[in-house]
């Protein structure tokens, strides 16, 4: 892998700097610097406890830092306040997570419109057309548990990306998934984001995800070690 | 201290009713300019509008008609920003501007003319003159209230959710609920115009004025001042106001923008929505205050009671009759075909007058209400107003007040009589 879409890169969307994170006297985040541009595909890697997902949680602010500064297109995200946070997430960030998250007892096309709900208000023709997007057309009905898991990955997408996020985060989206499987949805990824333009910062330890994107960020025991960039 | 109070609250009030206007129309630093403008503009309407304030009237009745013209002077302002005055108010800040003055010479003197009646009062009371300086000490704590209360919106980012049409909607209630007793000043002026306006009109149309009208047609023009028809009139225009708002907003289609993506525009409309919802809000507590309004004077008004004329007293009319606050007739003279009326007023004050106007057959005065009612015409009189002469008020006599009795003088009663009998 790693030839990837080129994409319109711009200016700076989110820096990161002097960020850590402790957890009573242990440190999951040392001291980490560093910046995304609009557009850009950054993936986060790294061993288990290297403090990939603290990361990724400050960056979409689900926590705060003990420590740093987060700018989010020049708002510091350690000011805001618990409402002004959700507020952030809300119209800015888009989540995926390893294990789906769905919600058991609402459908496919439920589980989307309950984010367009919480963002705004429903609009079920929009969640229809993101549903058919990720090629779910024939299974809006269907609750998570009639999907397999792959299927379930994809109204996870929907969900993720029906508010028009300027920012997807993604923690492991392959993590629970087959070869065969993560590669149509990082396929769909890589092409979702050529046509809307968002920034993705994914996590991963699997090398073979980690190609995908234009940078990679290594991680070790709290701290940003190495920056590799992709070959595009 | 009582000066701080009064004082605070008056600004407060003028805050809640000029702020949001200027919030509106005013941008950046600028603001604190129109702002400063329109509190001067209200200071100088305030001293222009004093001198022909006079008189506080009963309370339900100002608080009706003053309502009335509150209204209508919102239902002029949303006339205003539906046509080109609209377009110019949003497209030149000095349009703003003017209108900001102007609404705050409107509103403001209002606020001022009480708040200065209040405070001479005060100074007269107590002989010294403390009572500015603590008014000005509560004008001051008004104002950091304004900036605080202003903060706190800008905090909560209220901007989104608020419109010229939620204040138009809101000034009337606020107007209304919080502080009723300015509306006197309003009514002192609004009542004078129209009464005034009323005989001008005839007398434009070379119609003859006033007695020459037959009583029925009379009777039609007292409705006009009626407090009753004040209440309709402000419930009509309150309703035409909102019945607009409500046409307007719902028929309002949400503007396309290029720029956006279908998640903008959901937020877009929702934030719309919540401006509906709140605009709506107003309506309803307008109504509610409306409908109380309704019932008290419905309950206050009865049936009107003519007093039956006494025979008057040798040695004048006794105070000690005059406690029950009704309206009471007496005959005198030679031949015992004049009357006088007297009444103990609620401010506390009597009143002793003759039966009979400057300008209609003397039929005499009926109590209806917080209103004597002139039996030939019609008008309602206010009872505020009994015993300042001068139109349809009964003709009010020089009276002295000794022994527990009231004493006039019968002999000059007596040639005021034939002046009132001969008609205009």
């Amino acid at each position: 892998m790693g030839a990837h879409e080129a994409t319109t890169m711009g200016s700076g969307l989110l820096r990161l700097t002097g960020v850590s994170k402790y957890y009573g006297g242990t440190g999951a985040l040392r001291e980490v610097d560093c910046r995304v541009r609009r557009g850009e595909w950054v993936t986060i890697m790294g061993p288990s406890g290297s403090g990939k997902t603290t990361l990724l949680s400050i960056i979409g602010g689900l926590s705060r830092p003990s420590d740093g500064e987060v700018l989010f297109e020049g708002t510091d995200l350690t000011a805001l306040n618990e409402s002004q946070l959700a507020r952030y997430r809300r119209e800015n960030v888009g989540f995926i997570f390893q294990q789906h998250h769905l919600i058991p007892y609402l459908s496919a096309l439920e589980n989307v419109m309950m984010a367009q709900f919480l963002h705004s208000m429903p609009d079920e023709r929009e969640a229809i057309a993101a549903l058919r997007t990720v090629g779910l057309e024939h299974r809006l009905r269907h609750l998570p548990a009639q999907l397999s898991g792959g299927e379930q990955q994809r109204v996870g997408i929907a969900r993720a990306l029906i508010n028009s996020p300027s920012l997807l985060l993604a923690d492991e989206p392959t993590g629970s998934l087959d070869r065969e499987n993560a590669q149509s949805i990082m396929e769909m990824l890589r092409d979702l984001r050529a046509a809307e333009e968002f920034t993705v910062v994914m996590v991963t330890h699997d090398p073979w995800v980690g190609e995908w994107g234009d940078r990679t960020i290594l991680l070790e025991d709290g701290r940003a070690v190495t920056e590799r960039t992709e070959s595009v | 201290m009582e000066a701080l109070r009064i004082a605070f609250l008056h600004g407060l009030v003028a805050i809640a009713l000029v702020g949001p206007l200027v919030w509106l129309a005013g941008s950046g630093r600028g603001r604190a300019a129109v702002v400063a403008l329109a509190l001067a503009g209200g200071v100088a309407g305030a001293l222009f509008a004093y001198a022909p304030a006079g008189s506080r009237l009963p309370m339900e009745t100002v608080l009706l008609k003053g309502g009335t013209a509150w209204a209508g002077l919102c239902l002029l302002l949303a006339v205003m920003d539906v046509t080109v005055l609209g377009t110019l108010r949003r497209r030149y800040p000095a349009v703003r501007l003017g209108m900001v003055l102007a609404l705050a010479a409107t509103i403001l003197p209002l606020d001022g003319i009480d708040l200065v009646r209040q405070v001479r009062t005060l100074v007269f009371m107590k002989e010294t003159s403390a009572p500015w300086a603590w008014a000005g000490l509560g004008l001051l704590a008004a104002a950091a209230s304004g900036w605080l209360i202003s903060w706190v919106f800008r905090r909560f980012g209220a901007r989104r959710y608020a419109t010229m049409w939620s204040y138009l909607l809101v000034a009337p209630v606020v107007r209304l609920a919080i502080q009723p007793s300015v509306i006197p000043n309003l009514e002192s002026i609004v009542s004078r115009v129209a009464h005034d306006g009323m005989h001008v009109l005839v007398l434009l149309i070379q119609l003859p004025d006033h007695a020459y009208l037959s009583s029925g047609v009379w009777t039609a023009i007292g409705l006009v001042f009626m407090s009753t028809t004040g209440l309709l009139l402000n419930v009509a225009v309150y309703v035409g106001v909102a019945a607009f708002v409500l046409v307007r907003q719902a028929s309002k289609p949400l503007p396309l923008r290029e720029d956006e993506n279908p998640a903008q525009r959901r937020r877009r409309w929702t934030t719309l929505k919540t401006q509906r919802r709140l605009t709506f809000l107003p309506i309803y507590v307008a109504m509610a205050m409306f409908a109380v309004l309704a019932y008290t004077t419905w309950a206050a008004t009865g049936t009107p009671k003519t007093p039956t004329p006494a025979t008057l007293p040798a040695g004048g009319i006794e105070v000690a009759s005059l406690a029950d606050g009704e309206l009471h007739s007496y005959v005198f003279g030679r031949s015992s075909d004049k009357r006088v009326i007297a009444i103990h007023k609620p401010d506390g004050s009597y009143s002793v007058c003759l039966d009979a106007c400057l300008v209609c057959p003397p039929d005499g005065y009926a109590r209806f209400g917080t209103d004597l009612f002139c039996l030939y015409c019609g008008t309602p009189i206010p009872l505020g107003t009994v015993g300042q002469p001068g139109g349809c008020n009964p003709i009010p006599l020089t009276f002295t007040q000794s022994a527990g009795r009231l004493v006039f003088d019968q002999t000059q009663a007596e040639v005021a009589w034939q002046g009132a009998n001969s008609g205009k």
